[in-house]
Order: C-alpha cells, then structure tokens, then sequence
C-alpha cells in the first residue's frame, strides 16, 4: 500500500463502507504513517462538525388531486340514497315528480286549461274561444255596419290621398317658380354687366382716339 | 408496503398510491434541496417541482426498484437548472460569516457557546463555498445517507468519481474550518 491508495479507501473507512481486509490493511500502513492518519482524523472531525447541522423540515404536506370521475353506477348509487325510503315517501315523492313532469311537458307543448260553466277544455297550441253565436238580423245589421264603416274609411282615404296630391304638385308648381325667377335675375344680372362693360371699353375707345386726334393736330401745327 | 407496490398501485390508477409516495419522499427531496440553496422557498419549489415531474414521467420509470435513484436525479437536475436559470453560483459571501468569527473573537474565546441558528448558518456558509459537483455528494453522502454506489448510479458516475469529490469537499470545508477557527469542541452549543 502507499499514500494514493491509502486515501482513496478513507471515504469507504469514514462511511464504514470498507472490507474488512482492507480495513486491516489501511490501518496498518496508518500506524506506520502518523501524518496520514492525522489527515483522517481530520475528516472524520470535519464529517462530525457537518452533522451538527440541524435537519429542515417542509412547512407544508404535498399532496396530489385529481378530479374525481363518477361513474354512471356510482351517481346512480348515490342519486338512489337521496330518495325517500317508507311508502309515504316513495308516493309523495312519485306524486310531485309526476306532477312536475306533467306542468314540464305542458309548458313545452303550450297546454291550455280553461274551465267554463259546460266543463273543463284542455287543448295544446292555442287557447279556445267560446262561440257565442249571432242571429241573422244581427249578423245583417253587423256586415251593413262593417260596409259603412269601410265606405267612410275609403271616402276618408281618398280625400286624404287627393289632399296630399294637391299638396304636392303645389309644392312643385312653387319650385319651379322659385327657379325661374332665379334664372331671370340671373340673366338680367349679367345684360347689366355686359352693358356696363361695353360702356367703359367705349368709353376708354373715345379717351384714345380724342388723345390721338389731339397728338396729330399738335404736330401738325409744329 | 414498498415503491416499486405504490408504483405498481399507481399505474393501476390508484392516486393514492401516488400521494403515499409523496408523502414517503417529501421531507428528504426537501432537505436535499435545501442543502444546496439554504432556503426553505426554493426547496419547496424543487420538492413540488420534483414531484409534479415524477407524477408526469412515472409511468416511464422502467425498473420500479430504483424510483430512489431516479426520483434523486430529477430533483438533482432541477437543482442543477434552478442554479443556472438563477445565473449565480449558490454560494453565500465571505460576508455572510458572523462578525465574531470572521474576526477569530470567536477562536479568542474557544469556550464561547455557538447558537443554533448560527452553527447552522456557519456550516451551510462553508457548504456552499465548496463547488457544486462536491457539494451534491456530500450533501447526498452526509445528510441523505445514500451508498458511494447509490450516489454513483444518481450522477450517472463511477463509484472511484464519486469517493473522489467525497475527499475533496470534505477536505475543502477542513480547510475552511480551519481559516475561520472552527474547532469541533467550540461548535457544542447548549
């Protein structure tokens, strides 16, 4: 054995993981070596002082949860422990869940219940009316009520469309007039300047000749 | 009943099973982590962490019997990313040693009575200063109790690799103890 061999068995010495042939061997080459065995005794010192250290523990337990999947057994299982147990129970619990079921079918297919002095009528979809009936002269009297009424409605209605025609073209007949007037003074507008225009170049025509007549007649004399 | 029948109840869908596991590994993949952040946060973050993986990937664990070494793994490599993801080496300031040591008032007066709190902030203070390849083993080795081969098998190692940085972090911290003055007989607190 020598030193290199002797240190690599002193982790297996201090953790007891050694043989123990190996353990005699390196403990006879350690008598003959006091400053190897000094280097272990200090190890083993330093592996003491490490176990001072308190051990931590976690604050706080971990646990893992998944969502609980039922199965159908198992919410029928437990639907069935929440129903009622005696006789009484079962048949008052039967009663209003057939009851529930007859207003839930009811609501869904519109279930009319009228009651009269002649019964009960029972009808899905739409609620019946009592026929009261009338006599012929009534009948008569209501269809000649009904004509007149229409015959006033239509008077009425074609009063209001010619109305509304009248209206109308005469707001036409008003726009149109609005417009030619606008167009007159337009035109009138603008003979007014072509008038006042040709006036001045007139105007400014004479000034030019009476200056030229005047510049021949002083050179002349000249 | 033992891992390999939790994790065997487990992929037959017992939860259970798995909780049972949980509460069988929590505190030690805790101290394992503290041991190498000294902080009770981080180490619950790994633990959770380390066993969030675990209910994931258990159903990969080919060989029941070594859910230990496997379930160390993850948590050493959640360790190993946290302290990279941090982008600092986990190891606390040469400040961080209490006045009274750092000074050697404290080996001026070897009959002085350490406190609790503060052996233990001594002792982690010069476990993180070793590096952290040492670190792991002798926090494996020392707190964890786990076998050479055991620790071999978790790093993916030789057995020789593993005494190896066993002699030298233990040596490393000797030396530390002995820069700061730190006998075993002065650490005795009430």
């Amino acid at each position: 054995m020598n030193d290199q061999l002797a240190r690599s068995l002193f982790m297996d010495y201090l953790y007891d993981e050694i043989s123990e042939s190996d353990k005699t061997k390196l403990k006879a080459y350690l008598d003959k070596n006091p400053e190897l065995k000094e280097e272990l005794s200090k190890l083993d010192q330093t592996r003491s002082l490490l176990q001072q250290m308190p051990e931590p523990d976690p604050a706080q337990q971990l646990l893992v949860m998944e969502p609980h999947e039922r199965s159908l057994t198992q919410w029928w299982t437990q639907a069935k422990s929440l129903l009622p147990h005696s006789l009484l129970g079962k048949t008052v619990f039967a009663a209003a869940a057939g009851l529930i079921l007859f207003f839930f079918l009811g609501s869904l297919a519109q279930l009319h219940i009228d009651t009269s002095n002649d019964g009960v009528a029972l009808s899905l979809g739409y609620s019946p009316t009592a026929n009261q009936g009338l006599s012929q002269e009534e009948a008569n009297a209501l269809v000649a009520q009904i004509k007149e009424e229409n015959a006033a409605m239509f008077a009425d209605y074609a009063e209001a469309i010619n109305q509304q025609n009248k209206e109308q073209l005469q707001q036409v007949i008003t726009y149109f007039e609005e417009q030619r007037m606008q167009d007159l003074k337009l035109v009138n507008q603008t003979l007014n300047e072509l008038q006042e225009n040709t006036n001045y170049r007139i105007n400014r025509t004479n000034e030019y000749l009476g200056q030229v007549l005047q510049t021949v007649s002083y050179q002349n004399e000249n | 009943m033992t891992d390999a029948q939790l994790i065997q109840n487990f992929r037959n869908g017992d939860i259970e099973a798995f909780n049972a596991l949980v509460n069988r590994w929590q505190k030690r993949i805790h101290r394992f982590a503290y041991r190498y952040f000294s902080s009770h946060d981080e180490a619950t973050e790994i633990t959770q962490k380390t066993f969030i993986r675990a209910y994931k990937k258990l159903n990969t664990l080919e060989d029941a019997e070594k859910f230990s070494s496997w379930i160390y793994r993850i948590a050493n490599n959640l360790c190993l990313d946290e302290a990279k993801r941090a982008g600092r080496r986990r190891s606390a300031p040469m400040e961080a040693l209490p006045n009274h040591l750092a000074t050697k008032d404290f080996a001026a007066n070897p009959d002085r009575q350490v406190q609790q709190e503060e052996l233990e902030s001594i002792l982690q203070l010069a476990l993180n200063q070793i590096p952290p390849d040492q670190r792991i083993v002798v926090i494996m080795k020392e707190y964890q109790g786990l076998k050479f081969r055991e620790i071999a098998e978790i790093l993916d190692e030789s057995e020789n690799t593993v005494k190896s940085r066993m002699y030298y972090g233990l040596t490393k911290l000797r030396t530390l103890f002995d820069q700061w003055n730190i006998e075993l007989e002065a650490l005795r607190y009430e």
